[in-house]
């Protein structure tokens, strides 16, 4: 316990004398909670949980490629594969329309990583699973409607 | 902690490395009723981590619509057999967990 807490101080202080998220975010040794992005995630409409991923309106983009089924036998395993092909781009976040919290996940990509990742989320209801890709500051979005055959948020 | 546990691989493909992560953890919604019914807390990851060699390759924000026992695959380029690649997670009752394992070819 007094290990844990002595993380978590450490961990904190880094937080704060970070100047920004993404220095914070690439701090060395173990991940921290201090930065969650808390406002998007607790977000109840996908407009503000896209607003707490960076400013401006997301552009409308075909270079983000979404794979996942059109009909999801299991809502509370969806699997999602996203690449994006923009120039750049440093995070790949899943929003999910119909989830009591839109905002599912926000990925970050450094040191070599393809902006691309595979996972499997819960998607709530039939309705829009949005990418937002954030790269040199500005926020681009692809978007695909699916249909659940049963829901996965219980 | 008993209930949870983390299995990583990293192989080389062509010209990159594929990372897969398996997390054993119940990503609880707290929506959720048990067989007494009541309200399950919530209990998710919050964030993960992913180093190669030492520098972060990714660094993830979940919240509780990732699925229970969440799975996370990532491409990493420069890699080479033998590097090391290591992920760590914390959850929101910050639980913390990590796994090292090395690129096999």
């Amino acid at each position: 316990m007094k290990r844990r807490s002595l993380l978590q101080g450490g961990s904190a202080l880094l937080a704060l004398s970070a100047p920004a998220w993404p220095l914070a975010a690439f701090a060395q040794g173990v991940p921290s909670t201090a930065d969650w992005n808390r406002a998007g995630f607790e977000a109840k409409t996908t407009a503000e949980a896209i607003r707490q991923l960076g400013s401006g309106t997301p552009a409308t983009s075909r270079d983000i490629l979404i794979d996942m089924q059109d009909v999801i036998e299991n809502g509370a395993r969806a699997r999602i594969e996203v690449t994006s092909r923009i120039p750049n781009t440093q995070a790949i976040s899943i929003v999910s329309d119909r989830n009591p919290h839109p905002l599912a996940a926000t990925f970050t990509f450094a040191n070599g990583a393809d902006p691309y990742v595979s996972t499997l989320i819960k998607v709530a209801e039939s309705g829009t699973i949005r990418v937002i890709v954030s790269a040199d500051g500005r926020l681009h979005a692809a978007s695909r409607e699916v249909k659940t055959t049963i829901g996965g948020c219980g | 902690m008993a209930e949870s546990s983390t299995r990583i691989t990293a192989r080389m493909r062509q010209d990159f490395v594929d990372i897969r992560a398996l997390v054993m953890h119940p990503m609880e919604t707290g929506n959720r009723r048990d067989a007494k019914n009541q309200l399950v807390p919530l209990h998710f990851i919050q964030r993960v981590q992913v180093t190669h060699n030492g520098r972060v390759v990714l660094d993830a924000q979940w919240s509780q619509a990732i699925a229970r026992d969440p799975f996370v695959g990532i491409r990493v380029r420069g890699a080479k057999p033998g590097d090391k690649v290591a992920l760590a997670w914390v959850d929101n009752k910050g639980v913390r967990e990590s796994v090292e394992t090395v690129v096999a070819a």
